[in-house]
């Protein structure tokens, strides 16, 4: 039995009868399959007033609560973009390909269920032959996507839920391009090969949309209820619309003023036998973590990492997720602007543990108090950075699958 | 003639040589010596036969004998692509097995070659010898690399800790 033909009502009293109802508090939270983030916004983001009468509730019980998210970092609309996902499924009777489809944007609802307007994918199931799928939606197409996998008579092959702001970043992270074009049906299988479950390393009983990736600072969430917690705030931000980076990008710091000549070397060392060009060449090559080691070992190499030139590929190299930065118009406007600067400011906002150390006690990058409003702005980065090396690993898997190399999805081995 | 076209020679294996800097005629095949985009281009401005031999005033004998017998071992390898994306993808440091016996040699003979490469253009050779001396940089410590290249340490401690403050990033994974 394919879950996609139980229609919803059938698929609710088939699980209360389960007795799972209570287990879960009547709601099975899914994740997505590409960042391991929830679909609710709602109720992540308590009032003022909610917090402190929370906050006193909990005192009186002698416990502690952080569970929400900092109003002063985040508002309703940089949590919005959590609620609006996409269907990644396959339909035995798509018309091309291996029938594997991508749905229009649609929302998470309660037990497990999602919907979604249907799109325009030649392979979404059409209304004659999965009428259960679109019974009573108005003409959005529903489906199952949690299901509890011990369950024998029940197909796990469940389309997977993923975030539409995180689609958007994986088609960037596979084609390089905004709209670059994703074979859905190499990606279908190649995110199958990660299912949690049975047949797989993964602990869960249950299929919650979540994948056995490393979803990074938000790994512990997929595996449990979610809940939205101090500390999670870039994590849980629009990871695409990130509201203080065109304020920094339109006034980037200048560098500044050629000192007059660094200090010739005073033992000449190796490296200056070489022109700068090649030591930029040498400096690309290596790892970032031995970018500083190097700039200490010679004054050759420090000298050559005063070219801003060096800093502005490294952001590219190191940092691809700030994308903004590559699309920047070369008319030669950005010239005179300190790369060195940029660099470690968006390295320092691109990883949290940098950013736990200057959030504890209130204390941000920037000592500069007129920027910390903007530094505020872009703590988003942080949450990018994550989503994108989430990319990365499907990436990975999806170019096996491209190659004839992947895996099988392990529920094909049945 | 067709008696003589069965003679000729192939071009590609036609001879040329090379005068290095330190005055020393080096006989090549021209296709081994063509992996130099600068001979390469050279050899067509001269529209010759290729008889005269050609100045290489940077490169002297030594540095030239090994730069040949890297092009000779890679006289078949495709042209380099012009890769015009890759900057923003992460640059691998793989070396083929090869080249990276080839490149095992002192440290005087492996700047040298860098430079030859680069005076000579032949990038895929300027790329092996780049990767070769970041692979000698890697996961090092400021000492160690020092150390490797035999580097006297001539940051005050204010220096050097001016440099750490500049690069405060530098923990972030």
């Amino acid at each position: 039995m394919n879950t996609s033909n139980l229609n919803r009502s059938h698929w609710l009293s088939a699980l209360t009868t389960r007795g799972h109802f209570s287990a879960y508090m009547g709601s099975w939270d899914f994740y997505c399959a590409l960042c391991g983030a929830g679909f609710a916004a709602s109720g992540a983001l308590p009032s003022p007033e909610e917090v402190e009468s929370m906050r006193r509730a909990m005192e009186e019980a002698g416990e502690v609560s952080d569970e929400y998210l900092h109003a002063d970092l985040v508002t309703e609309e940089d949590i919005q973009w959590l609620e609006d996902l996409r269907l990644l499924g396959r339909n035995d009777h798509g018309r091309i390909g291996k029938g594997c489809y991508i749905t229009g944007i649609g929302g998470a609802e309660d037990y497990g269920w999602a919907s979604a307007d249907p799109g325009d994918h030649p392979n979404i199931p059409t209304p004659e032959w999965a009428t259960e799928n679109y019974h009573g939606l108005g003409g959005k197409f529903g489906t199952s996507v949690y299901w509890e996998l011990s369950s024998p008579d029940i197909s796990t092959e469940m389309p997977l839920p993923i975030h539409d702001r995180c689609f958007q970043m994986l088609r960037r992270v596979i084609s390089g391009t905004e709209n670059g074009e994703i074979d859905l049906d190499a990606l279908y299988d190649a995110m199958g090969t990660m299912r949690g479950g049975h047949g797989g390393p993964c602990k869960l009983m249950f299929n919650n949309g979540s994948l056995r990736l490393d979803y990074y600072e938000l790994a512990e969430h997929s595996l449990e209820q979610f809940w939205s917690t101090v500390g999670c705030e870039p994590f849980l931000m629009n990871p695409f619309d990130i509201s203080g980076l065109s304020d920094y990008i339109s006034q980037l710091p200048k560098s500044p003023a050629k000192t007059a000549g660094s200090p010739t070397p005073t033992s000449p060392d190796i490296f200056s036998r070489l022109p700068l060009e090649l030591l930029v060449e040498i400096f690309m090559y290596l790892p970032k973590s031995s970018l500083l080691p190097f700039l200490l070992s010679s004054r050759t190499a420090h000298g050559a990492s005063r070219s801003q030139w060096i800093w502005k590929k490294r952001l590219q190299l190191d940092m691809p997720w700030v994308w903004e930065f590559r699309e920047l118009k070369r008319d030669g406007e950005f010239d005179e602007v300190d790369w060195h600067a940029v660099y470690g400011k968006m390295s320092v906002l691109s990883f949290r543990k940098v950013w736990e150390k200057k959030w504890k006690g209130n204390r941000w990058y920037s000592e500069d108090g007129e920027n910390d409003a903007l530094n505020r702005r872009l703590i988003g980065i942080a949450g990018r950075r994550r989503i994108w090396n989430c990319c990365e690993e499907v990436l990975e898997l999806y170019r096996k699958q491209l190659a004839g190399e992947g895996e099988t999805p392990w529920w094909k081995r049945y | 003639m067709a008696a003589a076209s069965t003679s000729a020679v192939d071009p590609a294996k036609k001879m040329i040589m090379l005068t290095t800097s330190d005055n020393i005629d080096i006989k090549v095949e021209r296709e081994v010596a063509e992996r130099s985009i600068l001979i390469k281009n050279l050899l067509e401005d001269l529209g010759s036969e290729g008889d005269e031999p050609i100045p290489i005033p940077n490169v002297n004998e030594a540095v030239m004998k090994k730069v040949l017998e890297w092009c000779e071992q890679h006289r078949k390898d495709p042209p380099a692509t012009q890769d015009d994306d890759s900057d923003s993808r992460k640059k691998s440091t793989d070396i083929d097995e090869w080249d990276q016996k080839f490149m095992q040699v002192d440290q005087e003979m492996l700047f040298e070659i860098i430079l030859a490469a680069n005076y000579l253009d032949i990038k895929a050779l300027l790329d092996v010898g780049c990767k070769t001396v970041a692979n000698m940089i890697k996961g090092k410590s400021p000492d160690e690399i020092r150390k490797t290249f035999n580097i006297q340490n001539d940051f005050t401690p204010e220096e050097e800790d001016q440099i750490r403050r500049e690069n405060e990033w530098a923990e972030d994974r």
